[in-house]
């Protein structure tokens, strides 16, 4: 605060301290001449007043200029160590965010401490956004974040040309005044969109990264001394900037890496599960069989070889739990392969419904609030029902069984444009899942309800990759469970229609158990 | 009624073979493919009860061969494995059902039983 409240009693101050070191030199010198000629000469040189107007004239235009410079560099390092001070807030900053690594943290501490320690009236940066090839403010201080969050410049941008041609500060005072009026204009408004009257290219190999925009407190510019290092500053700046690119470069990269690792691992886990299911399949479906088909001639038999309600009931059991055992590995099996199926429209706001009031007839919904959002839009998209509705179902079981008695399940479905793909959450007020077992839940057969299949959702992820999509699940021990489907938005719509035998000979699976 | 029942497995031949002979069926079994066209030659049957997966020739290669050699054989396909592509394949050869195991040997009986109905409906032509 002080050093720019000082800035303009500065000038008075020097003015005044110039005149008056002029004032005593002249006196000095005129009473050494005077002493002298009455000393040595005995006779008074100055007793007519020309003499001492022309001496005292060319003393003050001899001595104005180093007199005055060297009271200015006095005040200076006496008074107003000002420029020393900013000098050392910026070694001070340059040497801090040489250790920052994330680009937000970074560009907020460098307009804080230009705007809250070094005092002016608004700093920004602007830094290249790499997709798009404009420039955007990522930070400011004193601008309205209304404002700025809006700002971009691009290649029509004049101030940004120059940064790149010229490499060096820019000053509105100074640049204005060395182009046409029209020109002049267009940089005066990119001035007044920053807000700066200063503007510091940030350059690292040769390549225009961003810039500093300052603007002072008090004054219209900066000094040279303050413009050279705020230069100075934004040469280390820019490295720290690459840094923190190069860094979150690196971060995405994992993160994508990691990504892509954990479906890999799931698909290559699923292939060798198809590939053992059908193995499987072969082997223990002709074994059940035989059991199966043993106990049901015996149940057929009974009038001819009597024997007890209590063998029926075993036999009975013997029949209902070998056709379960195959109706797992033919799940399994049914959702391994990929097969062709009818694709149609699917209007995901009908499917929720249908699929919930299905529902409400098998699971108790009466203490389970059920909240539905669709956020309209959603565009068309193509599937199969059926797999969507299985898909969902299990998601939906999934939450209404974590909740038990009561609670609440939020339902999502909305479209995303930034990539194209349509969401479907489902969230429950459960117990959640504890992090140990988050990694499993798509595992098959992993389940921690007794007398579940453990099929649900790892069918549910099969289905989400046929179409391309992805399944994520977060979890909160104590607060809930929310999964989140993400299905992109196919453009040809006609793939695969009508390509599905719907014979109506073929039996599902052998119903008519006795 | 003349049911051939092609299975590898000879104890599902056995159970089938009993079941449907207490049903007063005449019943052959074949464990083969080859067996089991041979016995398709000998026997004649009207329905045929026949598994995919056997050593050497399966049950879609016999299937081909029997509906060329005797369109009016009624043949019901009996496997483990029910994907997409098989049942298109049987179909298009013109198998009369697929049933997948294991068994429900009501509903098995019920349909052997309506295929040789609509034989004897269609049998003057």
């Amino acid at each position: 605060m002080i050093n720019l409240y000082i800035k303009r009693r500065k000038r008075f101050l020097r003015r005044a301290a110039v005149t008056l070191a002029l004032f005593i030199f002249v006196f000095f010198f005129y009473s050494l001449f005077r002493f002298i000629a009455f000393q040595f000469f005995r006779s008074d040189l100055f007793s007519s007043e020309i003499p001492i107007l022309v001496i005292s004239a060319l003393f003050i235009s001899l001595l104005y200029k180093p007199v005055d410079y060297l009271v200015s560099f006095f005040f200076k390092e006496v008074f107003f160590r000002s420029n020393v001070g900013d000098h050392s807030v910026l070694a001070q900053l340059a040497k801090s965010i040489s250790e920052i690594l994330d680009r937000s943290e970074l560009t907020n501490l460098m307009v804080n401490t230009f705007g809250e320690v070094l005092q002016v009236q608004s700093a920004s940066i602007l830094l290249l956004d790499k997709s798009t090839g404009t420039y955007k403010i990522v930070s400011a201080f004193g601008l309205k974040p209304a404002v700025w969050r809006q700002l971009k410049f691009g290649s029509s941008s004049l101030l940004i040309e120059l940064l790149k041609i010229h490499r060096m500060p820019l000053e509105r005072e100074k640049l204005v005044h060395s182009f046409s009026w029209q020109e002049a204009n267009q940089l005066r408004d990119e001035f007044q969109l920053l807000q700066a009257s200063c503007v510091v290219p940030l350059i690292f190999q040769n390549e225009l990264i961003g810039s500093i925009n300052l603007m002072p407190k008090t004054s219209k510019s900066f000094t040279p001394q303050e413009v050279k290092s705020f230069f100075e500053f934004a040469k280390e700046a820019a490295v720290a900037f690459r840094n923190s690119t190069l860094f979150e470069d690196l971060r995405r990269t994992n993160q994508e890496l990691l990504k892509i690792q954990t479906e890999f691992l799931h698909s290559a886990q699923h292939t060798a599960i198809s590939q053992l299911a059908t193995g499987i399949a072969h082997e223990i479906h002709n074994p059940l069989t035989i059991i199966s088909g043993k106990a049901q001639v015996l149940l057929l038999k009974r009038d001819q070889i009597p024997y007890d309600e209590q063998v029926a009931d075993v036999l009975k059991t013997i029949v209902k739990q070998t056709k379960r055992a195959a109706d797992i590995t033919r799940k399994l099996l049914m959702f391994s392969e990929s097969r062709k199926s009818i694709k149609e429209e699917i209007d995901f706001e009908t499917l929720v419904n249908d699929t919930i009031a299905l529902l409400s007839y098998q699971v108790s919904l009466d203490q389970i609030q059920v909240i539905k959002r669709f956020e309209h839009p959603i565009p068309k998209w193509y599937g199969n029902m059926g797999e969507l509705r299985e898909a969902f179902l299990n998601l939906f079981l999934n939450a209404v069984q974590a909740i038990g008695t009561k609670g609440m399940v939020q339902v999502l479905v909305r479209y995303r444009k930034s990539d194209d793909r349509i969401e479907l959450r489902v969230s429950d007020s459960g117990q959640g899942i504890s992090e140990a077992n988050l990694a499993k839940v798509f595992n098959p057969f992993f389940t921690t309800r007794q007398g579940a299949s453990g099929l649900g959702l790892f069918v549910t992820q099969q289905i989400v990759h046929r179409y391309h999509g992805s399944i994520q699940v977060e979890s909160k021990a104590g607060e809930g469970t929310t999964f989140l489907i993400e299905l992109p938005c196919e453009k040809e719509s006609e793939e695969g229609s009508g390509e599905m035998i719907q014979n109506p000979s073929i039996p599902a699976g052998n119903e008519s158990i006795p | 009624m003349k049911l051939l029942i092609v299975d590898d497995e000879a104890e599902i031949c056995d159970f089938l073979k009993s079941f449907f002979e207490e049903r007063n069926y005449d019943v052959r079994v074949a464990s083969s493919g080859q067996s089991a066209l041979k016995a398709v030659e000998e026997f004649k049957p009207q329905v045929m009860l026949l598994d995919i997966k056997m050593p050497g020739m399966d049950g879609i290669q016999v299937l081909s061969e029997v509906k060329k050699k005797f369109p009016r054989t009624k043949v019901i396909m009996v496997t483990a494995l029910e994907t997409r592509d098989k049942i298109e394949e049987c179909l298009r050869l013109g198998a009369d059902n697929y049933i997948t195991k294991p068994l429900s040997l009501e509903y098995l009986e019920n349909d052997v039983r309506e295929k040789l109905e609509s034989l004897s409906g269609s049998n003057t032509p």
